[in-house]
């Protein structure tokens, strides 16, 4: 345990007599260790339960799938702990101070571990249950007299079940974990960190003039990781459309270009013509998304049918509308050219963090969502299309 | 506290807690290789899926599908009652004689005109035996009906399943106090002419049979209780196991639901005419088979049919140049000696046909609960519910997740039966009519006999099979001949075998002399015993193969040597040769049709699949991509053959796949060609089969034919509550 006596939690009387530094920064060799724990041993519960009780076209090769989607969702326990951290942060300061402090804290990142393996796991048990609704739907014992509404009422009792002791699960197992991870770190569990020393300035405008480029930095960065992560799903899709409609493979990659262009350019000094073109690169495909998923595009191999909502493309819109909206303000901003206020908090690196590892979470899925198999659509094991009826 | 020394403790502490983390993590470690391993490389489940699948396995066990099975009560004075063995059935004749009707004489006589072959009127048979030149065939008569049966005259004592003695009930929910002696009740079943197990029909090549199954389920003469399984419609489907028959005589649902009753099964009050041309595939004598067995095939109710009582024997015999006639003086000389009987029938003594068939009796405490009780398929028993008035009864679970074995191991329908034998040698027909269970036999002597598994402080699962034999040794070996598709092309001896569900092996054993060349005396006695300890109905636990446990030695028939005998059988140097393979089947390979076995969870009682689908009765199934890129429908040509992988999906499951209409032979066993000398732990695979025995997450690849007939069929796992609950598939023949 990282601890000083009780009461003189801050940094400027740290037991290390290091002078204080201006903000406290973001523990990643606290945060990845513990997000990777929790990740992975979670994801191990899931893929169990799965094979217990799940649609079974989701139980083949439970090993690759753990590996896969464990790292996928990787990104969703980050920003769990960091959350964790975070609210730490606000409630004990820099510095871990006795031993309240520290179990609240393990019992925080605990928590929020498996508030987000408990979404990971209600959504993966929906999807499940679809699915065997679907399966249920084909049946047809036509004189049995089973029907299809008991067996969704089993399947979905069964899923209900699954789910309530899948929370337990992950509970004791992110216990376990952060306690595991935390000992063989040597009892550290830091909420913050020192960043490195900065020449001394007047500190007020130290700091406000820091805090102006942080802001701004801050939208920038979200702004062009959000692209890089639409750039992302949309690379991803090119391959699912290049059997049935090369002209959109064609376009998702012209936009993949226009993202990581985009992208780039924000993380620079952008102008305003950079600015109105992001907000164009994002609006664009928002309007054909909302297009091909109400009434259905008029052109196109399936010209006016709607098409499916997907996790891909979901993922890929919050991207674009983070990003519009960020576009917008910054627009709005550079119009009238004043500064943002002043929005310093102690933990402002760590909410700078929490978006960007956001916007990466949703990145990261939207680009599994897209890979058939993964997250997404699931390819035909059986006679889906051409079998024969008597 | 100085400065350093807090920085020395802090160190130290740190140090200890990276210490006690990694200790724990090595620890789990050491564990994990040191227990979980071998219990994993048991089942087959050493590899990451197999960790994934067991835990999955585990979880669903300890979480989701907690269920209670009974513990029958201890059967008190074993090996008393004498093995039953079945006498051929006398078949009808043309004219009757007085008493019953000649099968000319019914109002609707069989025959091979349209609406002859059933009830329905709607169907005629494929091939009537005048058009392969055989005669016209002899016809026999099994009505389905609602009966009794005993498996023991022994009294019992009612234990729970620590092996305590426990409280009991009679018919009217009387309870008798835990310790008191009891009799069994006698146990509802519904037979084929409502016996257990059916009748016998011993059949020859060359003489076709005609029998006309008639359902009288729906009359209760004896005012029974039918408790809470077998077919709620009382619908019945009889199929013959594994003969070459077309499919309005196969008994299969996916020919029931397309054609004839366009039903799941022949309701009350109607019957089928099932036609065993006795003749075999493409008219090869290599494809010639020598037992079979009759037994339920009703869609969805099969398990609880058969386990109910829907089981008959056909032994077939080959009086081509007298090779297999029954006649030890001629041919190849295999025990028995022929009786003709005057009514057309026959028996054959020294050639026994074996049964084998576990059950669970009920204790009167259990709950009675599964999904078909949720679909309120038995309504009169108001489940969920215990039924003390069907203590000493048949227990049975429509849906068990964990598969159904019972605690009670019979034998010809008897539980711990006698047989005396004369010095001599002896043919077997062994047949696993059960619903899950698998055994492995040896046949071994003891002094002390057998000790009840209570006495020797067994508890739970441990006291399946009531009796062990702690000191038994095996003192002599078999002689296999046979497997499911007939003659072997030689003999093999065997120390022991394994007898999956539905599948037969005929041996020999010489009772003059034991395996050390001694002599054998009158009064000696041998055990058959089982040595497979099978816990539930996934998978054994300890086997020969698999970790074996020399302490599960149980007792299945205690055989008394008795008086010498004339023997003039002969163990043959060689029989039946198999039909060849092309050449060129391994250029088959890429176009097979491929078909995986697994666990799925489909809600309700949809659980086991094939290729991710369950059984759509009116549906011809389709392959899982093959490596030509194809994904075929299991539709073959009228004279074709062709390669088909079954796999096994995992999970710790064991499957017996039966593919019914031919044989089949194992060509490739997990990626390895078996042709020229089977895998050590399938030695049957040198032998033509109609069931694929699947270890877990094992895949074979079979070479079979599609002759003679055409129209639906189907394959299925032969768990028979794997089959009940979707793990089947539809295909069939074209012309």
């Amino acid at each position: 345990m990282t601890a000083v006596p009780a009461g003189t939690a801050n940094w400027s009387s740290s037991g290390t007599g290091a002078p204080a530094p201006a903000r406290p920064a973001v523990p990643w060799l606290t945060i990845i260790p513990l997000a990777a724990m929790m990740a992975y041993a979670d994801g191990f519960w899931m893929v169990s339960l799965r094979g217990a009780v799940g649609a079974i076209e989701r139980t083949q090769e439970p090993f690759a799938s753990w590996l896969r989607e464990s790292t996928v969702l990787l990104p969703a326990f980050v920003l769990a702990v960091i959350a964790a951290v975070t609210l730490a942060l606000r409630w004990f300061g820099p510095l871990l101070a006795g031993k309240k402090a520290f179990l609240t804290t393990a019992l925080l990142v605990a928590a929020a571990g498996t508030v987000a393996g408990t979404v990971i796991l209600a959504a993966s048990e929906a999807w499940d249950y679809a699915l065997q609704h679907d399966l249920m739907g084909s049946l047809h014992h036509a004189s049995s007299v089973q029907s299809v509404e008991q067996l969704d009422q089993a399947s979905l009792g069964l899923q209900l079940t699954a789910f309530g002791y899948g929370v337990g699960l992950l509970l004791v197992t992110n216990l376990v974990v952060t306690g595991w991870t935390v000992a063989i770190r040597g009892g550290r569990l830091d909420v913050s960190r020192q960043q490195k020393a900065t020449p001394r300035r007047t500190p007020r405008r130290a700091v406000t003039g820091r805090a102006r480029t942080v802001a701004t930095d801050l939208r920038q960065t979200l702004a062009a990781v959000a692209l890089f992560g639409s750039a992302a799903i949309h690379l991803a899709v090119i391959p699912d459309h290049l059997s049935h409609w090369v002209v959109a493979s064609a376009f998702f990659l012209a936009l993949a270009l226009a993202e990581v262009a985009g992208g780039v350019l924000l993380l620079g000094r952008p102008g305003l013509n950079v600015l109105v073109a992001v907000a164009v690169a994002s609006v664009v495909p928002l309007v054909l998304w909302v297009w091909s998923r109400t009434s259905g595009l008029p052109f196109g191999p399936n010209s006016n049918a709607p098409e499916p909502v997907g996790l891909a493309d979901v993922a890929a819109c919050l991207l674009e509308l983070g990003t519009l909206v960020i576009a917008l303000v910054l627009l709005r901003a550079r119009r009238r050219e004043t500064g943002e206020p002043e929005r310093r908090t102690a933990a402002s690196a760590h909410l700078r963090a929490l978006a960007v590892v956001g916007a990466i979470a949703i990145g990261s899925l939207g680009v599994a969502g897209a890979v058939p198999g993964w997250l997404g659509e699931l390819p035909s094991s059986g006679d889906t299309t051409h079998s024969v009826t008597h | 506290m100085s400065e350093e020394s807090a920085t020395t403790n802090n160190v130290s502490r740190r140090n200890l807690l990276r210490l006690g983390a990694a200790g724990g993590a090595g620890a789990a470690v050491v564990a994990a290789q040191g227990w979980a391993g071998p219990l994993l490389a048991q089942k087959g489940l050493l590899s990451p899926d197999g960790a994934f699948a067991a835990s999955s396995t585990a979880l669903g066990d300890l979480l989701f599908y907690i269920e209670a099975f009974p513990t029958s009560p201890l059967i008190l004075t074993p090996f008393k009652d004498q093995l039953p063995i079945p006498k051929a059935l006398a078949p009808t004749p043309a004219v009757g004689d007085g008493f019953t009707k000649g099968y000319t004489e019914w109002s609707d006589p069989p025959g091979p005109g349209q609406g002859q072959q059933s009830s329905f009127k709607n169907e005629r048979h494929q091939i009537w035996p005048n058009t392969i030149g055989s005669p016209d065939p002899v016809v026999y008569k099994i009505d389905l009906l609602l009966r009794q049966h005993a498996f023991t005259t022994s009294q019992v004592l009612p234990i729970d399943a620590n092996g305590r003695p426990t409280i009991s009930f009679d018919e009217k929910r009387k309870t008798y106090p835990a310790g008191t002696k009891r009799m069994l009740p006698l146990s509802t079943i519904y037979g084929f002419n409502g016996q257990f197990p059916g009748p016998m029909i011993n059949a020859e090549y060359g003489k076709p049979a005609l029998v006309r199954f008639e359902n009288h389920l729906d009359e209760n003469p004896l005012n029974l209780d039918r408790q809470d399984f077998g077919s709620p419609d009382w619908s019945f489907l009889t199929h013959l196991h594994n003969g070459h028959t077309a499919p309005e005589s196969d008994g299969n649902p996916h020919y029931t639901m397309v054609s004839g009753p366009k039903y799941e099964g022949y309701m009350p009050q109607t019957f089928c005419d099932n036609l065993y041309l006795n003749w075999p595939a493409g008219n090869d004598d290599r494809e010639k088979q020598s037992f079979f067995w009759f037994h339920d095939h009703r869609m969805d109710h099969t398990g609880s049919n058969v386990y109910k009582g829907m089981v008959g024997l056909y032994p077939i015999y080959d009086p081509k140049n007298g090779m297999d006639m029954g006649d030890e003086r001629q041919g190849l000389r295999l025990p028995g000696v022929r009786k003709d009987n005057p009514d057309g029938s026959f028996d054959v003594d020294y050639d026994i046909p074996l049964a084998f068939y576990d059950c669970r009796l009920d204790d009167g405490v259990t709950m009675h609960k599964d999904i078909h009780d949720v679909q309120k398929e038995f309504p009169a028993a108001k489940n969920p519910a215990k039924h003390p008035e069907w203590w000493g009864k048949t227990f049975y679970k429509h849906f068990p997740n964990h598969g159904f074995v019972g605690d009670i191991f019979t034998v010809n329908g008897t539980a711990n039966p006698v047989m005396e034998v004369k010095r001599r040698k002896y043919r077997f027909r062994f047949l696993d009519a059960s619903i899950a269970r698998i055994y492995e036999f040896k046949l071994m002597s003891s002094t002390k006999g057998p000790k009840s598994s209570v006495s020797l402080g067994y508890k739970g699962d441990e006291l399946e099979g009531q009796y062990r034999i702690p000191d038994a040794q095996q003192c002599m070996q078999f002689t296999q001949i046979a497997s499911d598709g007939g003659l072997l092309p030689f003999p093999i001896k065997r120390d022991s075998f394994e007898l999956w569900p539905a599948k037969r092996r005929e041996v020999v054993v010489d009772f003059s002399r034991y395996q050390d060349g001694t002599p054998t005396t009158k009064g000696d006695v041998i055990y058959l015993t089982n040595v497979m300890k099978m816990p539930n109905g996934r998978m054994w636990s300890n086997s020969s193969r698999f970790a074996p446990d020399p302490s599960y030695k149980v007792p299945m028939i205690k055989i008394v040597i008795g008086d010498d005998a004339p023997d003039d059988s002969q163990i043959p140097v060689k029989m039946r040769d198999l039909p060849p393979l092309p050449g060129n089947w391994q250029t088959m390979l890429d176009n097979r049709l491929i078909f995986e076995v697994e666990r799925g969870s489909g809600g309700g009682e949809t659980e086991w699949l094939i290729n991710g689908k369950p059984f759509v009765p009116d549906t011809v199934a389709t392959s899982l991509k093959n490596r030509a890129g194809r994904s075929p429908l299991a539709q073959q040509k009228k004279g074709s053959y062709n390669l088909w992988e079954i796999r096994n999906g995992g999970g710790g499951w064991v499957h017996p796949f039966h593919l019914h209409m031919e044989e089949h032979r194992t060509v490739m066993r997990n990626g390895r060609d078996v042709t020229r000398g089977g895998d050590k732990s399938h030695p049957d695979d040198v032998s033509r089969e109609d069931l694929v025995a699947l270890d877990p997450g094992e895949s074979v690849i079979i070479y079979r034919g599609f002759r003679d007939f055409v129209g639906p069929y189907v394959a299925h796992c032969h768990n028979l509550a794997h089959e009940d609950h979707a793990m089947m598939f539809g295909w069939e023949i074209t012309p």
